[in-house]
């Protein structure tokens, strides 16, 4: 045998580092020692000196030396695939022969996956100054999420709720805040307008979406004055590989009304990687429900398809150009005989939304990757045609008249450009500076009631942000922006026509500060400021109906900008033992509304019955509490994660909601002194266990603590303050995996959600109800089969 | 109008994807893939240059190589003539023997992605095991070169030429 020529690990050793580059030196200091990891020691690990070419790789029980070191300071970054790399500093005299042990962490639960949203760069999450928390396709799958929206429950001070059981419009509310207060941002881009932010995040299938990251609070300067609860960022799958993939689910809620979503989605990328496009689908049909069988829905039937594509080029190895296109349509219908055209009914919401979207964006490095430079635009146009109205239990002419003029269309078209800058050093800071324009153009016209909003809000936004990273333990990231927004408005309803023209210019500080306590603990803590022009948002172009009549919201003609102060401070965990990951997450929040805007029910009726509530600045109000995240996974086989909010809300002075006009009767003031439909503890548990590659079994759930919910009790709009219960909605899925062939796999999935059946005990009932009364878990006990088709 | 152009999108993607399959399996021409025990006795009849792939199952771009990559006519012409050809699952834990040692997974059980010492020793750069990591050796087993990315046929061929 001829074993001397090529044998020997030794040798194998002594040639990669000949290629390696490990050169010797004069002798001077040696360096010896032996790398551990709990009781294990870790072979294979690097030991190199930083800047320089010295190091070597441990032996198999973890033993190694440095020889001919010359005196001197050093960086010594001890690294093995599989843990934490570590840092350390080391003096070396001559002819020292310094002996060093080091201990390495293993590295898991997610924490070297690339997060963007803290920064708008990539960096590692685990050494990102903000808190950033990951919803991945793994707990999308696992909470059998069709919409993004159903699967955000699942994290640290998030809470996603029904409002409404005419038309199922949801809101996200973040730290406790209301929807306007996130931002919502689709691959790091704010394409999401006033009306979208309404339905979007029913209408983004779950299946194009590679993670959504969320950051509680204010944060980073990057992402917009109304980023005070938080941004919600939604990271879609960049393809490799040439995929495919079809899925079929079909529930069954309550044993009643049939939710069937077909879903398809493939990649097709080129051998060299230069370019590629993947195209989604989606279809989904819902029937509507009526859980108390008084003949008006409680989720809307619902009937939702998209179709989209996204394409990538690279003309050299520093560029890409990306560029996405989809369409969607969606029809929902609630209230009562959805066989009849809507203004036969007692009450109708109608809605269908016909939206595209399309968005280019391109990106250079410089040769020497210390310059990026990056220009987007992205535009979004939604027609929507409405129907609010109904005849309301009424049959006279006046009814029939003021119902079939009920009809409304809505035009709303948003611009959104930017153009981003970011200068690394080679010490690892960042400077990012940019520039970003949006426009949004919403028409809302009902002629019926004389209905108009009719509103443009342009905002320019300067933005610039400093990473400072004086040293491995300590990070800062110190931003502003300055936005000027630019909001000219009119607002009808009946006789009454407010008209707003608002110049606002508004700067806006966040500072972020993070600290490593140890190789275990972090520190972070932050300030941000955040402002909201007056404008109509989302909720505001959204009628609700009341006693058989419409409810319209208005702004106020003295409506001004609206401030807010976060504070936030927090904890992190983070360590690995042998196979096990433990993490740990506490973090404080205080959160300062300065005249925010809030909805106050003033008692006017118009002429034709319909009920106003105004949008005026309220009482100042604080938000504070405390976000807890606790994970443990022995192996990769089981996870588990457990984490929540319990938090308070007070307004400075009592806030008024009802305001009685007129003669004097028995409905007095309503005021409260806490926000309303916010819990004061809400939180969340997951669990996933594998028995095979093939066989998974995931229990999930969300607990809401009880909230008082208002309630219409009264045509004038007199309020009643519910004490609601709290609900447990727990979910279980299995499912199984079979590899037919390489080319072809097949997933069988079968699962209850909402097991318990928790579900609000009681809603109104009939043509007058309040419509808006409705809270808690989304849907009452439902079973599902999935079966999903693919290559992958 | 939109739902039809989906179910049109819907019939394009299953037709194309049918239109690929068959294309592939017609190659009777493969790589001829050796394991480390295999290498051992074709470098003791006879030396020549070899080719690495260090994989993992979950790495995504390697999946990539071994459809796109490794089955262009040119690229199994290069590999089969000029070199011998391993193939690698670095996280495996079967033992290799290989110049009289034995190697093993010394980190399975220890960690989540348990590198096998053979990829520890030929495979990393700076401590960690990022795959595809593709090694080049020549006649006398010497490391001449080491990829650590993706690579496409064209910067293939020019790394083996």
């Amino acid at each position: 045998m001829q074993t001397k020529r090529y044998s020997k690990a030794k040798l194998l050793v002594a040639l990669v580092f000949v290629v390696i580059g490990f050169k010797a030196q004069a002798q001077e200091a040696t360096l010896s020692g032996k790398v551990t990891s709990g009781n294990e020691s870790v072979g294979f690990a690097s030991v190199f000196l930083k800047g320089t070419t010295i190091g070597s790789l441990t032996e198999i029980d973890g033993a190694f030396v440095i020889k001919d070191i010359p005196a001197g300071t050093y960086l010594l970054q001890v690294s093995a695939m599989g843990y934490v790399p570590i840092t350390d500093s080391i003096t070396l005299e001559k002819g020292q022969t310094l002996n060093r042990n080091f201990s390495l962490n293993k590295d898991n639960l997610n924490l070297n996956e690339i997060v963007v949203s803290g920064t708008r760069y990539e960096q590692d999450r685990a050494n990102n100054p903000v808190v950033v928390n990951v919803v991945d396709s793994k707990l999308l799958n696992a909470t059998q999420s069709i919409a993004i929206s159903e699967g955000l429950n699942f994290q640290p001070g998030v809470r996603v709720e029904t409002n409404c059981q005419n038309c199922g419009f949801t809101q996200v509310r973040l730290n406790g805040l209301e929807g306007a207060y996130s931002q919502i941002l689709i691959n790091s881009r704010p394409i999401f307008s006033a009306l979208n932010s309404v339905y979007g995040l029913d209408q983004i299938p779950s299946n194009i979406v590679d993670r959504v990251e969320v950051v509680r609070s204010g944060g980073s300067a990057l992402y917009g004055s109304n980023a005070i609860g938080g941004t919600i960022n939604i990271i879609t799958k960049e393809p490799i590989e040439n995929t495919w993939e079809i899925q079929s689910n079909t529930a069954l809620i309550d044993g009643d009304a049939l939710d069937q979503t077909f879903n398809i989605n493939g990649s097709i990328v080129n051998e060299r990687l230069t370019s590629g496009i993947t195209f989604y689908g989606m279809n989904r049909n819902r029937d509507s429900y009526d859980a108390n069988g008084d003949g008006f829905t409680e989720l809307v039937q619902l009937e939702n398809t998209v179709l989209g594509a996204k394409a990538f080029f690279k003309p050299s190895d520093r560029s890409k150009i990306s560029v996405d296109f989809s369409a969607l349509e969606e029809y929902r219908r609630g209230g009562n005989r959805l066989d009849l055209a809507p203004h036969f009914t007692d009450i109708t919401e109608e809605l269908d939304h016909n939206t595209f979207f399309g968005g280019i964006n391109y990106e250079q490095w410089s040769k020497n990757n210390q310059h990026k430079f990056s220009v987007y635009a992205s535009a979004q146009s939604t027609e929507r045609r409405s129907y609010y109205g109904g005849l309301g239990g009424g049959r006279t002419a006046e009814d029939s008249l003021l119902a079939i003029n009920a009809y409304g269309l809505t035009e709303d078209l948003a611009i959104v450009a930017g153009v981003q800058y970011n200068h690394y050093f080679a010490n690892d800071d960042v400077i990012t500076i940019g520039v970003e324009n949006q426009y949004y153009d919403t028409r809302d016209e009902i002629q019926g009631y004389s209905r108009l909003i009719d509103q443009q809000v342009n905002t320019t936004g300067l933005f610039a942000q400093y990473e400072w990273r004086p040293n491995q333990r300590f990070t800062a990231l110190l931003g502003a922006r300055y936005d000027i927004s630019n909001v000219d408005g009119n607002y009808q309803i009946g006789g009454i026509n407010n008209m707003a023209d608002v110049n606002v210019g508004v700067l806006s500080p966040r500072v972020t500060l993070m600290y490593s306590l140890n190789e275990y603990l972090r520190f972070r803590g932050g300030y941000a400021r955040g402002f909201r022009a007056p404008q109509a948002f989302n909720e505001d172009l959204h009628i609700s109906s009341v006693g058989g009549e419409p409810l319209f919201v208005i702004l106020s003609e003295d409506l001004d900008k609206e401030t807010s102060d976060a504070f936030t401070a927090s904890l992190n965990y983070t360590r690995n033992i042998g196979l096990a990951q433990v993490n740990f997450l506490l973090e404080g929040f205080y959160t300062q509304l300065q005249n925010p805007f809030t909805q106050v029910s003033t008692g006017a009726v118009l002429p034709n019955g319909s009920i106003i509530e105004e949008v005026r600045n309220g009482e100042g109000a604080t938000v504070s509490g405390v976000n807890f995240e606790a994970g443990y996974s022995p192996s990769s086989k089981l996870v588990l994660q457990l984490g929540g909010t319990i938090q308070q809300s007070s307004y400075d002075e009592p806030q008024v909601l009802f305001e009685p006009e007129g003669t004097p009767s028995d409905e007095s003031t309503v005021a409260v002194d806490e926000f309303v439909r916010n819990p004061d503890l809400y939180g969340y548990f997951t669990t996933f266990y594998s028995f095979s590659e093939a066989f998974t079994i995931d229990l999930t759930g969300t607990y809401t603590g009880a909230m008082i919910v208002p309630r219409v009790v009264s045509e004038s709009g007199f309020l009643d303050l519910v004490d609601t219960d709290p609900f447990f909605d727990v979910n279980l899925k299995a499912s199984y995996r079979f590899n037919i062939s390489e080319d072809f796999r097949l997933e069988l999935s079968s699962g209850v959600k909402n097991i318990f059946n928790s579900y609000q005990p009681e809603f109104d009932t009939g043509p007058e109800r309040d419509s808006d009364f409705i809270y808690g878990p989304m849907a009452p006990r439902s079973v599902f089969i999935s079966v999903k088709i693919g290559n992958l | 109008m939109i739902q039809k152009l989906f179910v049109f999108i819907g019939y394009f993607l299953v037709v194309l994807f049918y239109l690929c399959t068959p294309l592939q399996a017609q190659e009777k021409n493969e790589i001829h893939w050796l394991t480390f025990e295999q290498l051992e006795d074709s470098l003791a009849v006879k030396p020549k240059k070899v080719f690495i792939d260090f994989y993992t199952d979950w790495c995504t771009y390697c999946r990539k190589m071994d459809k796109v990559v490794f089955t262009k006519p040119v690229v199994i012409e290069v590999l089969n003539d000029q070199y011998y050809a391993v193939r690698f699952d670095a996280e495996t834990d079967t033992n290799v023997t290989f110049s009289g040692q034995t190697f093993i997974n010394n980190q399975v059980g220890k960690s989540r992605s348990p590198i096998h010492q053979i990829a520890q020793l030929l495979a990393l750069r700076e401590g960690q095991f990022a795959p595809p990591t593709l090694v080049i050796l020549d006649e006398t087993f010497k490391v001449t070169a080491r990829y650590f990315e993706y690579m496409d046929s064209e910067k293939l061929l020019t790394a083996l030429e």
